[in-house]
């Protein structure tokens, strides 16, 4: 590397570059760094210039201005989009929990018969609307003390069961409608009645796991 | 943009603690230091914002009639260049100098415009020769002594834009602002290696251009 022919990559140490200035390069920068004596704008007027020009931009930048058309423009794309969207459109049935309360009982009455039809033959277990049965999940029989399928009232159905085991008193097993070889006591039909005028407060809670337990028992 | 890690405060700026006498904002804003300054500005102080700028503003417009290639267009540049600085004035970091930060933003903007200015205008070296065929009058129409020297300053300025954007960049913050190597290294964001080397060429090309014409020219 030589100081008078520096490459493009070299790097001056402390002693390769004269810190200090000639008379001749003083000359040209004492010019260069004079005050600038014929500048198109004074002082005051530049400052004065460039702080209403701030103030402007700082009034501007919180709102965006914009037409009439422009904003009718604006509402009218909101619009399409809203209603090109599925879920307006109603692509997907609501879900189970925002059915009204009757509505809710004919979905649940669908599924039992739906499951019955099924699952003609499965083994039921017992439980009634006030067992506190906690046993684990098993299609096993299990030991009950519910009235035996000969003496059940034709007009009980199951739904007494169903309703106990979303609510974490009967944890497991099939049930059937009233008068099958394996039905159970269950929720007498005056219950049923009572259910609705005076619904489970978390009855929409209980159906929504119900629905899923169905559609995988169907799977 | 990062700052150098060692560099020192702008030793042009003297940090004057702030008075702690009710005063009025004029002179209490000119008693602050660039960082408390910017900070009053950040907090929406008008008068703190016309004190920057008139604190700085002849060594940004000083800077940019060194560094942009359209003359013309010096004082929309710094009024761009103050622009930016007040609004985003947030971010500024009171170590570093404040004199630095407005240079950067504004070498950027001379850059910018730069690029479409030298598309319009004629070669710099055209217009040198203009000024030097001025300025070898015949003695009789010799110029006024200020006229002359305006002249003269004209060509200085014709000739730095012969330079390279860096080698006229560094020449301007180190020569005409009196900036330290390492805070013009911070600013560029290069080595002081580098740096030196770009003042070497920039004032060895200078001097290819201006000796030629000293006797005429001072």
């Amino acid at each position: 590397m030589s100081k008078d022919n520096p490459t493009k990559n070299d790097v001056f140490g402390d002693d390769a570059m004269p810190e200090s200035l000639d008379a001749f390069e003083e000359d040209w920068v004492g010019l260069l760094a004079a005050p600038e004596a014929d500048l198109d704008q004074s002082e005051d007027a530049f400052v004065q210039g460039v702080l209403a020009e701030h103030a402007a931009a700082c009034l501007a930048e919180p709102t965006v201005q914009q037409t009439p058309e422009e904003v009718a423009t604006q509402v009218a794309t909101e619009q399409a989009a809203e209603e090109s969207t599925p879920a307006v459109a109603g692509r997907i049935a609501p879900a189970p929990r925002a059915l009204p309360y009757a509505a809710a009982a004919a979905l649940l009455l669908a599924a039992l018969a739906g499951w019955f039809l099924l699952n003609p033959k499965q083994p039921g277990t017992a439980g009634t609307e006030t067992a506190k049965n906690t046993q684990p999940d098993s299609l096993a029989p299990q030991p009950s003390t519910n009235t035996p399928v000969a003496n059940v009232d034709p007009k009980k159905i199951k739904l007494g069961k169903l309703i106990a085991k979303a609510q974490g008193t009967v944890t497991s097993g099939p049930f059937g409608l009233a008068g099958s070889d394996d039905a159970t006591t269950l929720l007498p039909i005056d219950g049923l009645l009572d259910l609705f005028k005076n619904p489970v407060p978390d009855l929409k809670e209980i159906l929504a796991p119900l629905e899923d337990e169905d559609q995988q028992s169907r799977a | 943009m990062q700052p150098a890690a060692d560099s020192p405060v702008d030793p042009l700026v003297t940090a004057i603690p702030a008075s702690t006498v009710t005063v009025p904002s004029t002179l209490a804003n000119q008693a602050c230091d660039d960082g408390q300054l910017a900070a009053r500005v950040a907090q929406g102080d008008v008068s703190a914002a016309e004190e920057l700028v008139r604190r700085h503003q002849a060594s940004v417009r000083g800077f940019l009639r060194a560094v942009c290639y359209d003359r013309q267009a010096v004082d929309d540049l710094a009024q761009e260049t103050f622009l930016r600085a007040l609004k985003h004035v947030a971010r500024f970091d009171p170590n570093y100098p404040m004199r630095g930060w407005l240079f950067t933003i504004a070498r950027r903007l001379s850059i910018n415009h730069g690029d479409k200015a030298r598309r319009r205008r004629p070669e710099p070296g055209v217009e040198l020769n203009q000024l030097r065929d001025k300025a070898s009058d015949a003695p009789e129409t010799r110029l006024e002594s200020n006229e002359q020297h305006a002249l003269n300053r004209d060509m200085i300025q014709q000739a730095m834009t012969q330079l390279t954007e860096p080698q006229r960049t560094t020449i301007a913050m180190h020569y005409q602002q009196a900036l330290p190597l390492d805070v013009i290294a911070g600013l560029l964001e290069m080595p002081v290696g580098t740096v030196k080397s770009h003042l070497y060429r920039g004032r060895k090309r200078m001097r290819e251009i201006l000796e030629p014409q000293a006797e005429r020219i001072w």
